[in-house]
């Protein structure tokens, strides 16, 4: 319970006319006591006519785990035990850095003369890691609004924030990987090390080159050679966690929208029989988990994933990525989420992949950020728009300038939107295994 | 539920309550300001027995006057002579401030005077003293009856403080005695009061006789090179003796040779403190500092004044110490708005530079080379502008024409450009790249 505004109007007037009183009174005293006692009469008064801040009950529910990027519904049911509730009230929760409600109290106004209410409130999980909710506190006013009464609950709820895998759970990596699985794609592309799949009845309407006569010729009948992508390729999945990917685009950090994508690009690599790895540095060289097949692969990147921090210090891409070179025995798809702001900061990261590109593959990931994008083009052309537009646009020809760098070397880059990521990413990855550039 | 928001009625409500509040308490202050220091001293200046009319019958006349304020402190040296009425029957005593109107009335010391400030006061300057002669009721009630008079022998006390214990005082019937202290010149006095002449102290003479006593004299001191005047009856200056016969036209000629030769301006002090400066040298200066005045700010109405601060200061702590809701510190955003940060502050130096014609001209090719980029893919070529214009000509000729000449124009000489010209001529290529980009698609 505090003083409402309210009340602190009431005391400023009351001391206003108290020295209006010592000017012009010579015997004010008892003329100032009498009022500064009507004023505390009248707050007793209030005070014993509001609802007690311990006269509410409350049930709290919250899912026990949720995608990052995503909301969770928290439940909440309060109930009065004595009387109706409150006509209006505000309420607020004390959270781990890894929740936001938006930083605005949630105003409630239940039905009149109603002793319970329940309410669902949308909580944005913005970080990866174990959320907990330690409070919520309800503010309403006295009956008089003299006072605000600030009733609060401990919660003690938990909620585990992992990388968002909806595209995993509900079909769409599947969906997208069809082209590739079906091997409709890849009969219609030649080329060597096309691995061979199965013989099939040759029909009106396929490649006559592909008929095996030799085959044909014992059969007495055509048919045609079926070929699929080759398999058990090795892809290794590179994630920069230094201070330039924890910044935030939309909800979630660059780290986490690139660990979703990675984490969709894992599955894709699982059903397109390839073995993937991964590895991730910053300051210094971090973990390694080697290339497995399918859902261990991804059983175990999502869960190391899971732990996964940006550090506050600058990446140092020579480490890590000799670091990551020295691992890989054999020709791989090595994917590089990274990020950088000028072309003098990106100077080791392009040497290194310069270095890795003779013997690997290399697609490099990188985020655009709307807002950046916004500055550069204003909607209108007051000199400060015009000053932020020159200045996006020069952060903007840099990045352009070192991604050009990484295409002329021979590096794939794939520079877009966090919401066009994992789409493009499995679309990349489609193109490579179908044009068997590893 | 609703997420957040607001209700603009309390808002409005607090806002109102808040504007209320404030003017109260700036009320408070002017009033504190206007009245605060002495209100019943600025109604004994305007009062009959006050002095307030002298210092503006002085100017008028020619003679420069300066009446005392309590936040002015003139110094000594620029001060003539000092006009100094006496309303204090008793210098080492305080009065205690009177309640009631009978005690107003009665009250014979209407300001209080400490004797060592009158001892300082005559001994700066020469000065010319009023003795006291009317009580309070000749404030309250503005009417010079008999019985407003202080009696003689409530003088004596006074008279034996200010070294005058041996002048006998006279004091005249209810009527007015006059008396023409020059040609054509007579000055008038009601129940007037004179010292009596073969009763002067012996180191003072008289200065000007009035029917029989003296109405002024000199007399000398010790301490200083320069005399003192004592006059016996404060009617001669006051408001209500102005007023009377040619006394006005007297008054000034009277200062002015009391005050001698000096252009200085004539000092009307009101106050019973010590208001004017000395010009010290660097000495070393000691004074007293009692506890008593300290002691004063605990008194009424000090005393309501802080019980009513530490009631809004109570409240106030109150209020700060318990919150709603968790802390909002701000800093976990620190790292998403980096970027934003560095933006504005290279747009920021950009402005800085004063280059605003080549930045707009650089925006303008940056502009365009983005359109010729979208229109035709690939690397912006030198001559990517022209064929994006050619392109826009196909559908719009005219639109072309104006957008290309404006264009062109911004990128060859806005450097050059007047910054109202720079302005008007960006908002006008603004306008015309609205319509290309309806035409062509967004930039």
């Amino acid at each position: 319970m505090r003083p409402s505004r309210r009340l602190v109007a009431l005391v400023l007037m009351l001391a206003a006319l108290t020295v209006l009183i010592g000017l012009v009174r010579q015997d004010g005293g008892i003329a100032a006591s009498i009022l500064w006692g009507a004023a505390v009469l009248l707050a007793l008064a209030d005070l014993a006519l509001s609802p007690s801040a311990k006269g509410f009950a409350v049930v709290a529910d919250l899912a026990e785990t949720g995608f990052v990027g995503k909301t969770a519904a928290l439940s909440l049911d309060i109930a009065s035990r004595r009387g109706a509730l409150p006509r209006r009230f505000d309420l607020r929760l004390t959270h781990d850095p890894g929740i936001s409600t938006g930083g605005a109290a949630i105003a409630v106004e239940p039905e009149t003369g109603s002793r319970n209410v329940t309410l669902t409130v949308r909580l944005d999980l913005v970080e990866r890691g174990e959320a907990a909710l330690q409070r919520l506190s309800m503010r309403f006013g006295s009956r008089l609004g003299l006072f605000d009464i600030l009733p609060r609950w401990p919660l003690s709820l938990k909620i585990d924030v992992i990388p968002d895998v909806a595209p995993v759970h509900n079909g769409e990596i599947q969906t997208r990987m069809l082209p590739l699985l079906d091997g409709l794609k890849d009969m219609n592309l030649r080329g060597e090390g096309s691995e061979f799949h199965q013989l099939r009845d040759f029909q009106q309407g396929m490649d006559p080159r592909n008929i095996d006569w030799k085959r044909s010729a014992r059969l007495r009948g055509l048919v045609a050679r079926e070929t699929r992508a080759e398999r058990n390729h090795q892809i290794v999945i590179g994630l920069d966690c230094g201070h330039l990917m924890g910044e935030r685009i939309g909800k979630i950090s660059k780290l986490d929208h690139a660990i979703n994508a990675a984490l969709a690009l894992t599955w894709a690599g699982g059903l397109g029989g390839d073995n993937v790895g991964f590895f991730s540095f910053a300051s210094r060289p971090q973990s390694f988990l080697p290339p497995r097949p399918g859902r261990r692969a991804f059983g175990q990147i999502q869960k190391h994933s899971a732990a996964l921090r940006q550090e506050s210090a600058e990446t140092n891409h020579t480490l890590g990525l000799t670091q990551l070179n020295s691992h890989l025995d054999r020709r791989s798809l090595v994917v590089i989420f990274s990020d950088f702001v000028d072309s003098v900061t990106a100077e080791l990261l392009v040497e290194n992949l310069a270095v890795m590109t003779r013997h690997h593959l290399i697609h490099y990931v990188a985020l655009q950020d709307p807002e950046l994008e916004a500055f550069a083009h204003p909607d209108d052309v007051a000199m400060t728009a015009v000053a932020n537009a020159i200045s996006a646009r020069q952060m903007l020809f840099e990045r352009r300038h070192v991604l050009d760098r990484l295409r002329r070397l021979g590096v794939l880059c794939l520079d877009t939107t966090p919401d066009k990521l994992t789409a493009g990413l499995i679309s990349r990855y489609i193109d490579i295994k179908s044009q068997e550039l590893i | 539920m609703s997420d957040g928001s607001t209700h603009g009625g309390r808002d409005k409500t607090s806002h109102g309550a808040v504007v209320f509040v404030v003017g109260l308490v700036i009320a408070g202050l002017v009033l504190l300001t206007l009245f605060g220091s002495g209100a019943g001293d600025r109604a004994l200046d305007r009062s009959p027995v006050g002095m307030r009319a002298l210092g503006a019958w002085l100017q008028q006349a020619g003679l420069p006057a300066r009446i005392s304020h309590p936040r002015l402190h003139p110094r000594v040296e620029d001060l003539g002579l000092r006009v100094l009425p006496l309303y204090d029957i008793d210098l080492e005593y305080e009065d205690d401030p009177p309640e009631s109107l009978e005690e107003r009335m009665n009250n014979a010391s209407l300001r209080d005077i400490d004797l060592d400030n009158f001892t300082t006061k005559i001994s700066e300057i020469p000065t010319v003293v009023l003795l006291p002669k009317w009580r309070g009721a000749m404030v309250e009630t503005g009417i010079a009856h008999e019985q407003s008079l202080i009696p003689s022998g409530a003088l004596q006390r006074l008279k034996k403080q200010i070294g005058l214990e041996t002048a006998g005082l006279h004091r005249g019937g209810p009527q007015f005695t006059e008396v023409e202290v020059a040609p054509g010149q007579t000055i008038a006095l009601f129940h007037a009061q004179t010292f009596t002449a073969s009763t002067l102290p012996k180191h003072c003479r008289p200065e000007l006789n009035f029917a029989g006593g003296v109405l002024i004299m000199a007399c000398d001191q010790e301490e200083a090179a320069f005399p003192v005047y004592f006059v016996a009856d404060p009617d001669l200056m006051n408001n209500h003796g102005l007023g009377i016969a040619d006394n006005a036209g007297f008054v000034p000629t009277l200062l002015k040779r009391l005050r001698g030769d000096a252009d200085l301006p004539v000092y009307i002090d009101n106050s019973p403190d010590l208001l004017t400066t000395i010009e010290r040298d660097d000495e070393r200066q000691d004074y007293s500092r009692g506890y008593e005045e300290f002691a004063r700010f605990f008194d009424y109405p000090f005393t309501v004044f802080w019980a009513a601060l530490l009631m809004v200061l109570a409240v106030l702590f109150w209020r700060g110490a318990a919150r709603f809701g968790p802390l909002d510190t701000g800093e976990r955003f620190a790292v998403e708005r980096s970027k934003r940060a560095a933006i504005t502050a290279k747009a920021r130096l950009l402005r800085l530079s004063g280059s605003d014609g080549r930045m707009v001209a650089d925006f303008v090719r940056s502009q365009l080379n983005d359109l010729a980029l979208r229109s035709f893919g690939g690397q912006p070529t030198q001559d990517a502008e022209r064929r994006f214009l050619t392109l826009i000509a196909r559908r719009d000729p005219d639109l072309a024409r104006d957008f290309g000449a404006l264009a062109d124009d911004l990128m060859q000489n806005a450097a050059r450009m007047p910054e109202a010209q720079l302005h008007r001529n960006l908002a006008h290529y603004h306008s015309l790249l609205k319509r290309v980009v309806t035409i062509h698609g967004s930039v």
